[in-house]
């Protein structure tokens, strides 16, 4: 709702040489900013530019030929981005039923950049629990420290630490390829199904492909198809969601055909970029299934400064490892990790909160691994498979992708992308704030000049609760 | 078409404080402004007049590549005695400030606010509200009105606090910010203890955000930096060519420094405004994040480097000047939270915060930097409970002029309390025998005492209910649930 910001961007983009620019007319700025006041931004600003910014998404959409759905970048602690951000996610909602909306929005550092940014963060968080598909949590403290501690910048700036979450986000939304968790690609250990049914039994232990010491990438394949012989029983199900995918996905081959080419083959899949259904719908039908749990965490290894990648070998083992111990501690960052704690820690299966001594686990509903570079297709990454890191009830608790195209100068990479209780801790933390500076009403008056009342505030909150114990519960 | 900012200057302290803001700014923007181009930062202050035709037209900013024909500064001036506006418009600034948008009378307001604000400002309502008016209609989207007085006198205090409610009624939309020059112990006016008492109640009520300016902080820093200044500058060079020229840079008149001080917290205020960078902090960014309760709009405000460097044409002493700028960003942040950069003469680390605002201006400040700094000293700081770590942040990337860094500080602090309680005992030395009251008398009713009494008081007592509320009640607070009982 200023124009600085804007005209900034467009004249960056048109000075990168003539690779991209944004479209001549494709945006929107007013005057006066929104004064970092959610309410002016939804209440005040959203009805008066409902009609001009679908107009502009509307031209947009003209130009796609099969659209899957929108991406929303904004941040949480501010007037325009947090709230008219919302309402525009609302109207696009109602405009385009049948596309998917998500948000990738950015987390206040919590030393306080702006001091109403409780309100306007947890404003934000309630409203697009019910209107977005799902909602990838970008920290600006994880980002700052990544910035600091693993690239080596001493003083982070904004433009580092926005180069580091768009190569976050692009290493998990550019197009990738299906494939099962285990070496070569295989959607079941190659060891026996009966070894298999035993662990699973038991509940524990070293993911089933590791402990097969005969199996190289080629072993024994069972040419199942996806999710048919389901072992236990976990995969089922989810057929008519893929069949609708086909449809709306605008892929060529269907999903059943490109998996079992993997299988059948046992040596990998095609190279390239091959055939991919549109991230967005990927992400949304593998991750968000559940309308309670929509909130993702993105995790991507290696975090190296440029310099060092030419002096750096790349090999799966050692990124899974510590993407995985990511996971399990539920850290952002690649280094300071905890390696004591395990999945079998005897915290592990508490919730949250529940007030046991013992280290809490990171637990997930579900989580979707994109491998990039080579070899990425015969990876072995069955220990992301455990049962014990993911919920006891989530039906499909891991998604594999690869794309053997390099991302970046890394020979190797990998992006997680998971429905975790790793933002339980910010949100709660948000809601002391919040809780705080309502009783005391502080601050109340400029938002109810523009028609949002204490009563909302508190709807708003409640809401927050739900979500908050939901996963803290998982 | 950026925000604009329509600067309106009242009585004698308000217009030389105007006076020397335009100066300031006009230095600040031609530092900036190699090209001589009429862009969007100078449009927010000035308008580009084209005089060669009759009428003279307004440039409009455009693509922001136009040339600079005529600035014309957006600014109303109001005095109700012609001496001052006129030695300013035989100064430089003539050609700045536009003779069309002058308001003035003959004989002045006799330092009592009641004659200037119930007898002068109903008189000339309709004159300064088409001025004005003229004003708001060339700007493209105004932001805010900043009214330049001094509570002390008679014109500022009373015509100043009349257009203040003026603009209430008439402009409801635009943010009313006022730079407001509190009188000092020893004011050279007798019955100043009244005229800022009915000021303040005025602007308690019509005001969106107040930045208080006491004389006497001003007169501290002003005598500081001199002092340092000769020292530094007798040490440098032989004693004879510069210890004869003693007194404030050389020449100038005695308020200039002072001035130039308030001056340059307009500027600080406005730079994020005017110029890019990482994060911008508008002034309705300002008046949500440091005002929570709607009459708590009054903002301590600090700076570093506190004066602009002069224009020295004796080496030494610009040297001497150059070397008492702050050397590092860790050194400023210290600066601005200490007692002697204040603008007006409170401590306000011995009083609780109710929120804080940092503009940090210069191309390589960082919000690292600002972080590192703000929990370096956050100890020191006693917050308020429901705000114990909140700040606003914001980094400008335009430095201020001979100073690669800079940083501006406002602040909602209890302290303002101790001035209002100042305030409220010489009002009560004068009051209790009805000193100079027949003079009031003869333009307002006496009830006006009571009321401004009245309203300083409530909000004096306030904020002093808030002082030291750094821990939260020990109140059971009832968490929302939402569904979560359901099982």
């Amino acid at each position: 709702m200023e124009p600085k910001v804007v005209a900034g961007a467009r004249s960056a983009a048109a000075a990168s040489g003539s690779w991209w620019r944004y479209p001549s007319s494709g945006y929107l700025v007013m005057q006066s900013g929104s004064g970092n006041n959610w309410a002016q931004g939804f209440h005040g600003y959203g009805p008066q530019v409902h009609e001009d910014a679908l107009d502009l998404v509307r031209k947009e959409v003209e130009h796609a030929d099969s659209l899957t759905g929108f991406l929303l970048l904004q941040s949480m602690a501010g007037g325009t981005g947090a709230g008219l951000g919302t309402y525009v996610a609302e109207a696009l909602r109602d405009e385009y039923h049948s596309a998917f909306v998500a948000n990738c929005c950015v987390w206040p550092y919590e030393s306080g950049e702006v001091i109403v940014q409780p309100y306007n963060t947890l404003l934000t968080l309630s409203h697009l629990a019910d209107v977005s598909d799902g909602l990838v949590l970008l920290e600006n403290e994880a980002l700052h420290r990544t910035a600091a501690k693993l690239y080596g910048i001493a003083r982070p700036s904004f433009g580092d630490m926005n180069g580091i979450a768009a190569r976050a986000l692009a290493a998990a939304l550019l197009p990738s390829q299906p494939r099962g968790p285990y070496a070569g690609g295989a959607y079941v250990a190659p060891a026996s199904q009966q070894h298999h049914h035993h662990h699973q039994a038991h509940g524990h232990g070293a993911g089933p492909g590791r402990s097969s010491p005969g199996s190289s990438g080629g072993g024994v394949q069972l040419p199942a198809l996806r999710r048919a012989d389901s072992s236990g029983g976990r995969l089922g199900g989810e057929s008519p969601g893929l069949g609708s995918l086909g449809s709306r996905g605008g892929g060529a081959t269907p999903p059943h055909a490109a998996a079992s080419s993997p299988s059948a083959s046992g040596a990998g899949g095609s190279g390239g970029w091959g055939v991919c259904t549109a991230p967005l719908a990927e992400l949304v039908t593998r991750l968000c299934g559940h309308p309670a749990y929509r909130l993702l965490t993105l995790r991507s290894v290696p975090q190296l400064p440029p310099a060092n990648i030419d002096f750096t070998t790349f090999t799966w083992p050692a990124l899974t490892k510590r993407l995985r111990q990511m996971l399990v501690t539920g850290s952002v960052l690649e280094e300071g990790l905890d390696w004591s704690i395990t999945p079998q820690s005897p915290g592990a299966a508490a919730a949250l909160g529940a007030g046991l001594a013992g280290p809490t686990v990171n637990r997930a509903l579900a989580s979707w691994l994109i491998l990039r570079g080579q070899g990425a297709a015969e990876a072995d990454v069955g220990e992301f498979a455990d049962p014990a890191l993911s919920a006891a009830w989530s039906p499909e608790p891991l998604s594999v992708s690869y794309s053997t195209g390099r991302f970046g100068r890394c020979a190797m990479s990998a992006c997680l992308l998971s429905n975790d209780r790793h933002c339980v801790g910010p949100i709660q933390r948000m809601q002391e704030h919040a809780y705080g500076m309502l009783e005391s009403r502080a601050f109340v008056h400029q938002y109810e000049k523009y028609g949002l009342s204490v009563a909302e505030f508190q709807d708003c909150f409640a809401r927050i609760e739900d979500i908050a114990q939901r996963y803290a519960r998982l | 078409m950026p925000r604009e900012l329509v600067t309106i200057q009242v009585g004698q302290c308000g217009n030389q404080v105007g006076c020397r803001f335009w100066e300031l700014a006009l230095r600040e923007h031609a530092a900036y402004n190699t090209k001589g181009v009429y862009d969007e930062a100078l449009s927010s202050f000035f308008r580009n007049v084209d005089t060669r035709v009759e009428p003279p037209r307004n440039l409009p900013v455009g693509e922001g590549r136009g040339a600079i024909r005529t600035l014309k500064a957006r600014s109303v001036i109001v005095d109700m005695e012609c001496g001052v506006i006129n030695e300013m418009l035989k100064g430089p600034l003539g050609e700045v400030l536009d003779t069309r948008q002058l308001v003035s009378d003959v004989s002045g307001a006799g330092n009592n606010w009641a004659h200037g604000h119930h007898e002068y400002g109903p008189r000339y309502h309709d004159a300064i509200l088409d001025k004005i008016r003229l004003t708001a209609e060339d700007c493209d989207s105004l932001q805010s009105f900043m009214v330049l007085h001094s509570l002390g006198g008679g014109t500022g205090s009373g015509v100043g606090t009349y257009i203040v409610r003026m603009l209430a009624d008439e402009f409801p939309g635009v943010f009313r910010f006022t730079g407001s020059v509190f009188p000092s112990e020893d004011d050279d006016v007798v019955t100043s203890p009244y005229n800022a008492m009915l000021a303040l109640g005025q602007l308690v009520e019509h005001a969106d955000c107040v930045l208080p300016i006491e004389n006497q902080a001003l007169i501290d820093i002003v005598n500081r930096t001199e002092a340092a200044r000769d020292r530094a500058a007798a040490a440098d060079a032989a004693a004879s060519a510069v210890s004869g020229l003693k007194g404030s840079g050389g020449g100038s008149k005695p308020f200039d420094s002072m001035n130039g001080v308030a001056a340059s917290l307009l500027l600080h205020l406005t730079a994020s405004v005017r110029f890019e960078g990482p994060l911008n902090v508008d002034l309705n960014d300002i008046t949500m994040n440091l005002v929570p309760y709607p009459r708590m709009h009054f903002l301590l405000s600090s700076m570093s480097p506190l004066q602009p460097p002069p224009k020295d044409k004796d080496v030494g002493r610009a040297a001497a000047a150059l070397a008492l700028q702050p050397r590092t960003l860790d050194q400023v942040f210290g600066d601005v939270f200490s007692r002697e950069h204040q603008l007006i003469r409170a401590d306000p680390r011995a009083a609780t915060y109710l929120a804080c605002g940092l503009i940090a201006r210069g191309p390589t400040a960082t919000m690292a930097d600002i972080n590192r700094n703000v929990a370096r000293l956050r100890p020191q700081l006693k917050m308020v409970h429901w705000n114990s770590e909140g700040f606003k942040l914001g980094i400008c990337s335009t430095p201020p002029v001979g100073c690669p860094f800079g940083l501006l500080c406002l602040a909602n602090n209890t302290a303002i309390a101790h001035t209002f309680t100042t305030m409220r005992e010489r009002f009560d030395k004068l009051y209790k025998r009805r000193f100079y009251t027949h003079h009031y008398e003869q333009y307002m009713d006496p009830g006006g005492f009571t009321s401004a009494m009245e309203v300083v008081g409530d909000l004096t007592a306030q904020y002093r209910a808030l002082e030291g509320a750094t821990q939260a009640p020990p109140l059971t607070r009832l968490r929302p649930r939402g569904l979560s009982f359901l099982p």
